[in-house]
Protein backbone atom coordinates (compact mmCIF):
# COMPACT_ATOMS: atom_id res chain seq x y z
CA UNK A 1 0.00 0.00 0.00
CA UNK A 2 2.99 2.27 0.67
CA UNK A 3 4.01 4.30 -2.10
CA UNK A 4 7.22 6.56 -1.19
CA UNK A 5 8.72 9.03 -3.58
CA UNK A 6 12.51 8.72 -2.36
CA UNK A 7 14.36 12.29 -2.26
CA UNK A 8 18.32 11.44 -1.41
CA UNK A 9 18.46 13.05 2.06
CA UNK A 10 22.05 14.14 1.85
CA UNK A 11 21.28 16.49 -1.08
CA UNK A 12 18.07 17.17 0.55
CA UNK A 13 20.07 18.35 3.31
CA UNK A 14 22.40 20.19 1.66
CA UNK A 15 19.21 21.79 -0.27
CA UNK A 16 17.68 22.64 3.43
CA UNK A 17 20.51 24.91 3.99
CA UNK A 18 21.20 26.41 1.10
CA UNK A 19 17.31 26.84 0.18
CA UNK A 20 14.71 25.86 3.07
CA UNK A 21 11.97 27.44 0.66
CA UNK A 22 12.50 25.38 -2.17
CA UNK A 23 13.49 22.02 0.13
CA UNK A 24 9.93 22.58 1.72
CA UNK A 25 8.50 22.75 -1.63
CA UNK A 26 10.25 19.25 -2.80
CA UNK A 27 8.79 17.57 0.91
CA UNK A 28 5.01 18.75 0.37
CA UNK A 29 5.15 17.50 -3.74
CA UNK A 30 6.74 14.20 -2.50
CA UNK A 31 5.19 13.53 0.90
CA UNK A 32 1.78 15.05 1.29
CA UNK A 33 -0.46 12.29 -0.27
CA UNK A 34 1.28 9.69 1.70
CA UNK A 35 1.31 11.86 5.07
CA UNK A 36 -2.04 13.03 4.48
CA UNK A 37 -3.24 9.28 4.36
CA UNK A 38 -1.56 8.54 8.24
CA UNK A 39 -3.12 11.47 9.31
CA UNK A 40 -6.60 9.94 7.89
CA UNK A 41 -5.87 6.99 10.30
CA UNK A 42 -5.30 9.11 13.61
CA UNK A 43 -8.12 11.86 12.99
CA UNK A 44 -10.64 9.52 10.49
CA UNK A 45 -12.37 12.72 8.81
CA UNK A 46 -11.42 14.96 6.07
CA UNK A 47 -11.54 18.22 7.61
CA UNK A 48 -9.56 17.10 10.98
CA UNK A 49 -6.94 15.15 9.14
CA UNK A 50 -6.06 18.03 6.60
CA UNK A 51 -5.90 20.60 9.61
CA UNK A 52 -3.36 17.68 11.09
CA UNK A 53 -1.42 17.33 7.87
CA UNK A 54 -0.80 21.31 7.92
CA UNK A 55 0.38 21.61 11.43
CA UNK A 56 2.58 18.37 10.06
CA UNK A 57 4.07 20.27 7.58
CA UNK A 58 4.56 23.07 9.47
CA UNK A 59 6.43 21.81 12.15
CA UNK A 60 8.72 20.15 9.48
CA UNK A 61 9.48 23.65 7.79
CA UNK A 62 10.08 24.64 11.37
CA UNK A 63 12.68 22.29 11.75
CA UNK A 64 13.61 21.71 7.98
CA UNK A 65 17.85 22.95 9.37
CA UNK A 66 17.91 20.26 12.24
CA UNK A 67 17.37 17.34 9.23
CA UNK A 68 20.41 15.07 9.51
CA UNK A 69 21.08 13.42 6.26
CA UNK A 70 22.02 10.03 8.21
CA UNK A 71 18.19 8.86 8.13
CA UNK A 72 15.75 8.92 5.39
CA UNK A 73 13.41 11.79 4.84
CA UNK A 74 10.28 9.92 5.05
CA UNK A 75 11.29 8.21 8.28
CA UNK A 76 12.12 11.97 9.37
CA UNK A 77 8.48 12.79 7.80
CA UNK A 78 6.78 10.02 9.69
CA UNK A 79 8.30 10.66 13.02
CA UNK A 80 7.12 13.86 13.00
CA UNK A 81 3.62 13.18 11.74
CA UNK A 82 3.41 9.99 14.49
CA UNK A 83 3.99 12.95 16.94
CA UNK A 84 1.51 15.31 15.96
CA UNK A 85 -1.01 12.76 15.43
CA UNK A 86 -0.60 11.37 19.14
CA UNK A 87 -0.62 14.77 20.12
CA UNK A 88 -3.78 15.11 18.38
CA UNK A 89 -5.77 12.15 19.62
CA UNK A 90 -4.42 13.32 23.07
CA UNK A 91 -6.17 16.97 22.71
CA UNK A 92 -9.54 15.68 21.31
CA UNK A 93 -9.51 12.70 24.35
CA UNK A 94 -9.31 15.87 26.80
CA UNK A 95 -11.68 17.26 25.12
CA UNK A 96 -13.65 14.23 25.24
CA UNK A 97 -13.53 14.34 28.53
CA UNK A 98 -14.40 17.84 28.96
CA UNK A 99 -17.74 16.84 27.43
CA UNK A 100 -16.98 18.21 23.55
CA UNK A 101 -17.36 14.64 21.58
CA UNK A 102 -19.63 12.88 19.19
CA UNK A 103 -22.00 10.16 20.57
CA UNK A 104 -22.32 7.01 18.20
CA UNK A 105 -25.84 5.67 18.26
CA UNK A 106 -26.23 1.76 18.17
CA UNK A 107 -28.84 -0.13 16.49
CA UNK A 108 -29.74 -1.17 20.08
CA UNK A 109 -30.30 2.33 21.05
CA UNK A 110 -27.12 2.78 23.63
CA UNK A 111 -25.02 4.82 22.61
CA UNK A 112 -20.91 4.63 22.70
CA UNK A 113 -18.35 7.63 22.85
CA UNK A 114 -15.83 8.11 20.46
CA UNK A 115 -13.35 10.70 20.65
CA UNK A 116 -12.98 11.78 17.02
CA UNK A 117 -15.74 12.17 14.45
CA UNK A 118 -15.56 9.33 11.75
CA UNK A 119 -15.86 10.00 8.27
CA UNK A 120 -12.81 8.85 6.73
CA UNK A 121 -13.29 9.44 2.81
CA UNK A 122 -11.36 5.82 2.08
CA UNK A 123 -13.82 3.85 3.54
CA UNK A 124 -16.62 2.11 1.29
CA UNK A 125 -19.95 3.15 2.50
CA UNK A 126 -20.81 -0.56 3.17
CA UNK A 127 -17.82 -0.85 5.07
CA UNK A 128 -18.39 1.98 6.90
CA UNK A 129 -19.99 0.52 10.60
CA UNK A 130 -17.35 -1.99 10.46
CA UNK A 131 -14.19 0.25 10.01
CA UNK A 132 -15.98 2.55 12.64
CA UNK A 133 -15.74 -0.36 14.69
CA UNK A 134 -11.93 -0.93 14.04
CA UNK A 135 -10.83 2.54 14.07
CA UNK A 136 -12.86 2.75 17.64
CA UNK A 137 -10.79 -0.42 18.65
CA UNK A 138 -7.09 0.74 17.51
CA UNK A 139 -8.08 4.05 18.90
CA UNK A 140 -8.26 2.58 22.55
CA UNK A 141 -4.65 0.37 21.77
CA UNK A 142 -2.25 1.43 23.92
CA UNK A 143 -0.12 4.73 21.89
CA UNK A 144 3.24 2.79 20.59
CA UNK A 145 1.08 -0.73 19.76
CA UNK A 146 -1.17 1.64 17.76
CA UNK A 147 1.02 3.81 16.03
CA UNK A 148 3.01 0.08 15.09
CA UNK A 149 -0.69 -1.05 13.60
CA UNK A 150 -1.33 1.85 11.98
CA UNK A 151 2.15 1.59 10.11
CA UNK A 152 2.55 -1.79 9.19
CA UNK A 153 -1.51 -2.91 8.89
CA UNK A 154 -3.21 0.46 7.71
CA UNK A 155 0.25 1.85 5.94
CA UNK A 156 2.00 -1.21 4.78
CA UNK A 157 5.78 -0.54 6.26
CA UNK A 158 7.93 -2.99 7.07
CA UNK A 159 9.10 -3.83 10.50
CA UNK A 160 12.39 -2.59 10.13
CA UNK A 161 11.12 0.84 8.80
CA UNK A 162 8.51 1.03 11.84
CA UNK A 163 11.83 0.42 13.74
CA UNK A 164 13.60 3.34 12.79
CA UNK A 165 10.22 5.52 12.59
CA UNK A 166 9.94 4.90 16.21
CA UNK A 167 13.12 4.77 16.93
CA UNK A 168 12.99 1.08 18.99
CA UNK A 169 14.21 -2.28 18.39
CA UNK A 170 12.89 -4.46 15.70
CA UNK A 171 12.09 -6.87 18.80
CA UNK A 172 10.13 -4.63 19.67
CA UNK A 173 8.03 -3.67 17.06
CA UNK A 174 7.54 -7.82 16.84
CA UNK A 175 5.97 -7.48 20.10
CA UNK A 176 3.95 -4.37 19.83
CA UNK A 177 2.58 -6.02 16.69
CA UNK A 178 1.71 -9.13 18.32
CA UNK A 179 0.07 -6.99 21.40
CA UNK A 180 -1.90 -5.01 19.11
CA UNK A 181 -3.22 -7.91 17.19
CA UNK A 182 -4.40 -9.63 20.20
CA UNK A 183 -6.01 -6.81 21.90
CA UNK A 184 -7.38 -5.91 18.60
CA UNK A 185 -8.83 -9.51 17.85
CA UNK A 186 -10.38 -9.56 22.03
CA UNK A 187 -11.83 -6.29 21.44
CA UNK A 188 -13.77 -7.08 18.43
CA UNK A 189 -14.52 -10.47 19.50
CA UNK A 190 -15.97 -8.66 22.53
CA UNK A 191 -17.83 -6.01 20.47
CA UNK A 192 -19.25 -9.57 18.13
CA UNK A 193 -20.14 -11.21 21.25
CA UNK A 194 -22.14 -8.14 22.80
CA UNK A 195 -24.27 -7.19 19.06
CA UNK A 196 -25.09 -11.18 19.19
CA UNK A 197 -26.48 -12.01 22.37
CA UNK B 1 -17.41 -8.02 7.20
CA UNK B 2 -17.60 -11.30 9.51
CA UNK B 3 -15.86 -12.14 12.94
CA UNK B 4 -13.58 -14.54 11.00
CA UNK B 5 -12.75 -11.57 7.95
CA UNK B 6 -11.76 -9.02 10.37
CA UNK B 7 -9.12 -11.79 11.83
CA UNK B 8 -8.00 -11.79 8.96
CA UNK B 9 -7.83 -8.22 8.18
CA UNK B 10 -6.05 -7.67 11.42
CA UNK B 11 -3.31 -10.52 10.45
CA UNK B 12 -3.25 -8.93 6.87
CA UNK B 13 -4.41 -12.17 5.27
CA UNK B 14 -7.70 -10.68 4.37
CA UNK B 15 -7.96 -9.86 0.58
CA UNK B 16 -10.36 -7.06 0.89
CA UNK B 17 -8.62 -3.80 2.19
CA UNK B 18 -10.69 -1.83 4.80
CA UNK B 19 -9.64 1.63 3.94
CA UNK B 20 -7.86 2.72 0.67
CA UNK B 21 -5.76 5.58 0.25
CA UNK B 22 -7.38 9.42 -0.70
CA UNK B 23 -5.72 12.06 -2.35
CA UNK B 24 -5.50 15.22 -0.87
CA UNK B 25 -7.39 18.21 -2.21
CA UNK B 26 -5.96 20.89 -3.87
CA UNK B 27 -7.29 23.20 -1.47
CA UNK B 28 -4.44 21.07 0.80
CA UNK B 29 -1.69 21.12 -1.07
CA UNK B 30 -2.28 25.13 -2.17
CA UNK B 31 -2.16 25.30 2.02
CA UNK B 32 0.67 23.20 2.34
CA UNK B 33 2.75 25.25 -0.38
CA UNK B 34 1.42 28.58 1.41
CA UNK B 35 3.32 27.93 5.02
CA UNK B 36 6.83 29.14 4.73
CA UNK B 37 5.01 32.59 3.36
CA UNK B 38 2.57 32.43 6.86
CA UNK B 39 5.63 31.33 9.17
CA UNK B 40 7.24 34.55 7.56
CA UNK B 41 4.63 36.97 7.69
CA UNK B 42 4.55 35.55 11.81
CA UNK B 43 7.94 35.07 12.58
CA UNK B 44 9.72 37.80 13.74
CA UNK B 45 13.32 37.75 11.85
CA UNK B 46 16.55 37.59 14.84
CA UNK B 47 18.17 40.32 12.53
CA UNK B 48 15.00 42.50 13.53
CA UNK B 49 15.28 41.71 17.07
CA UNK B 50 19.24 42.31 17.46
CA UNK B 51 18.63 46.04 15.77
CA UNK B 52 15.67 46.25 18.05
CA UNK B 53 17.56 45.45 21.19
CA UNK B 54 20.58 48.08 19.80
CA UNK B 55 18.11 51.02 19.62
CA UNK B 56 16.80 50.16 22.77
CA UNK B 57 20.37 50.08 24.31
CA UNK B 58 21.68 53.18 22.31
CA UNK B 59 18.46 55.06 23.41
CA UNK B 60 19.04 53.71 27.29
CA UNK B 61 22.58 54.98 27.03
CA UNK B 62 21.85 58.46 25.17
CA UNK B 63 19.28 58.87 28.36
CA UNK B 64 22.06 58.54 30.70
CA UNK B 65 24.50 60.93 28.87
CA UNK B 66 21.66 63.68 28.99
CA UNK B 67 20.81 62.83 32.35
CA UNK B 68 24.51 62.89 33.31
CA UNK B 69 25.30 66.83 31.62
CA UNK B 70 22.06 67.91 32.60
CA UNK B 71 23.10 67.26 36.45
CA UNK B 72 26.60 68.73 35.59
CA UNK B 73 24.79 71.92 34.49
CA UNK B 74 22.63 71.94 36.88
CA UNK B 75 24.95 72.11 39.84
CA UNK B 76 27.00 74.56 37.94
CA UNK B 77 24.49 76.78 37.62
CA UNK B 78 23.44 76.26 42.09
CA UNK B 79 27.56 77.27 42.46
CA UNK B 80 27.38 80.13 39.88
CA UNK B 81 23.73 81.52 41.92
CA UNK B 82 25.40 81.06 45.49
CA UNK B 83 29.03 82.84 44.07
CA UNK B 84 26.09 85.70 43.06
CA UNK B 85 24.45 85.80 45.94
CA UNK B 86 27.63 85.69 48.27
CA UNK B 87 29.45 88.15 45.80
CA UNK B 88 29.08 90.92 48.71
CA UNK B 89 31.02 89.32 50.78
CA UNK B 90 34.38 90.03 48.42
CA UNK B 91 33.38 93.67 48.54
CA UNK B 92 33.61 93.85 52.49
Amino acid sequence: MSSDIHIDPISFQKEAQRNPDRAFHMLVNAYSHMIFNLCLQYAPNKMDAEDLTQEVFTAAYKNIHTFKGNAKVSTWMYSIAINKSKEFVRNQSRQKRSGIHVEIQHEDGSEKEFAIHFDHPGVKLENKEEAQIVFKAIESLPDNQRDAFILHRIDGKSYEEISEILDTSLSSVESLMFRAKKKLKDLLHDYYHEKNS
Amino acid sequence: MNMENFENWIEGTHKEELVTRTTPSSELLQRLHAIPNQIASTVVKPSFMWISAACIAALIAFNIFSLDKQNDQLENTTINSYDNYFSYIQHL
